[in-house]
């Protein structure tokens, strides 16, 4: 079963990566990170984690991810993390909101979009948590193995 | 003197191509400062916005400055990713200006992919989508359809001028009333499912991360402008599927 949803979730990713012209050479690395992300958001949810947290740390280890990326394949972070970060973003929210408030259920309508909003703020806090991890060794460590490699992030 | 313009003329290029693709604001403004420390000035500053770029150069006898307006035009990584590989390049062979500018030049000449190509990997990656919130394998099937028809409309609504709020309206909101014609012919699909599906391109995940990563870099204006872009987005999505359920129930549609 989560075999099938991370295959399901590369494909999404991968396609979503053509969606926005990125470089053909990168799109199975773009679909890597689709399933990371995936695959922690299912393992955390397994264990019995809050919503949020398993939003925090999925994106959280997708920009680790990307920049680890980013490093070795001399790509900006932002190829991967475009395409990478449209799974967690809260789109079904969104459309739960607007239906519940056309349906006049105004309860059931704050309560989705407080969600939406909550889960955008998860999203924000793991990536800059993933921003803000220290790559400075990794980076040069791989660029003494090739030669140069100035400005990678 | 005229190596000066050159030079910042060049160092502009860069920054607007990575504005007007999808580039966060500090990638701009370190490319920039790269490209132009790449040629022995000291003498230089900056400012990027999301909007707009403001660069000059000063030198003894002559100062030159430069001011572009970005508009943003769609996104393009393949761009950005050219861009980035020239700078490195620039920085580490030395090219002269204009050899650099006639490079520059051809990164923002890649193409974007074709609007076949879009439009598959678009309808593919909303089924994908359907199947990831609990869909069946019919509402898959009619997720690709629905959602491979989003690039040729979008890029319909392109070509009209329209602006960025209304044809998120009009996309969710085209979407929707997709899915409900679909469930009017009395066709077993979940609703829900397949609109949810089928909105995930329309979603402002660029700009969010965009605008997290400028609030992470300092750049709080910028983050904030692309912030209310992102929220704009959401609530112009919400509008879209919003007027056509109502418009369904006005009407007198059972249930979905």
């Amino acid at each position: 079963m989560i075999l099938i949803q991370l295959l399901l979730s590369f494909i999404a990713v991968f396609s979503f990566s053509v969606m926005f012209c990125a470089p053909r050479s990168q799109y199975v690395f773009c679909g890597l990170c689709g399933c990371l992300s995936q695959g922690v958001y299912r393992l955390l949810e397994a264990f019995g984690a809050n919503d949020m947290i398993c939003i925090l740390f999925s994106t959280f280890s997708l920009t680790i991810l990307t920049r680890i990326l980013s490093i070795l394949r001399r790509t900006p972070v932002t190829i991967y993390l475009v395409p990478g970060v449209l799974p967690l973003v809260p789109g079904a929210k969104i459309y739960y909101t607007s239906y519940y408030l056309m349906m006049n259920e105004a309860k059931n309508a704050m309560f989705m979009g407080l969600d939406a909003f909550k889960t955008a703020g998860a999203i924000s806090l793991g990536i800059i948590f993933g921003l803000t991890i220290p790559m400075q060794r990794f980076q040069t460590y791989v660029s003494s193995k090739s030669n140069d490699c100035r400005h990678n992030k | 003197m005229q190596k000066n313009k050159d030079i910042l003329h060049l160092a502009v290029f860069a920054g607007e191509i990575l504005i007007k693709n999808g580039g966060e604001i500090s990638r701009a403004e370190s490319t920039m400062r790269h490209i132009i420390e790449s040629y022995d000035i000291k003498d230089y500053h900056v400012y990027v916005l999301s909007n707009g770029i403001f660069a000059n150069i000063e030198s003894e006898n002559s100062h030159c400055c430069l001011i572009r307006h970005v508009a943003f035009g769609g996104v393009n990584l393949e761009r950005i990713a050219a861009v980035n590989q020239l700078s490195r390049e620039i920085c580490s062979l030395h090219y002269t200006p204009k050899t650099a500018l006639k490079k520059m030049e051809s990164c923002q000449k890649l193409q974007n992919h074709s609007i076949w190509e879009r439009s598959f990997g678009s309808g593919s990656g909303c089924a994908a989508f359907t199947l990831l919130f609990g869909g069946n394998i019919l509402d898959c099937l009619f997720a690709l359809c629905f959602g491979s028809t989003i690039q040729p409309f979008l890029f319909y609504c392109q070509k009209k001028k329209l602006s960025r709020p209304f044809y998120s309206i009009a996309t969710s909101a085209y979407i929707t009333l997709l899915t409900i014609l679909a469930h009017i012919l009395s066709i077993p699909i979940h609703v829900d499912m397949v609109t949810i599906g089928c909105i995930t391109p329309l979603l402002p995940g660029l700009t969010l991360t965009n605008s997290i990563r400028d609030f992470f870099n300092g750049d709080y204006l910028s983050g904030v402008i692309h912030m209310i872009e992102a929220l704009l987005t959401a609530l112009c999505i919400a509008t879209g599927v919003g007027f056509i359920i109502t418009l369904y129930h006005s009407l007198g549609g059972s249930p979905l």
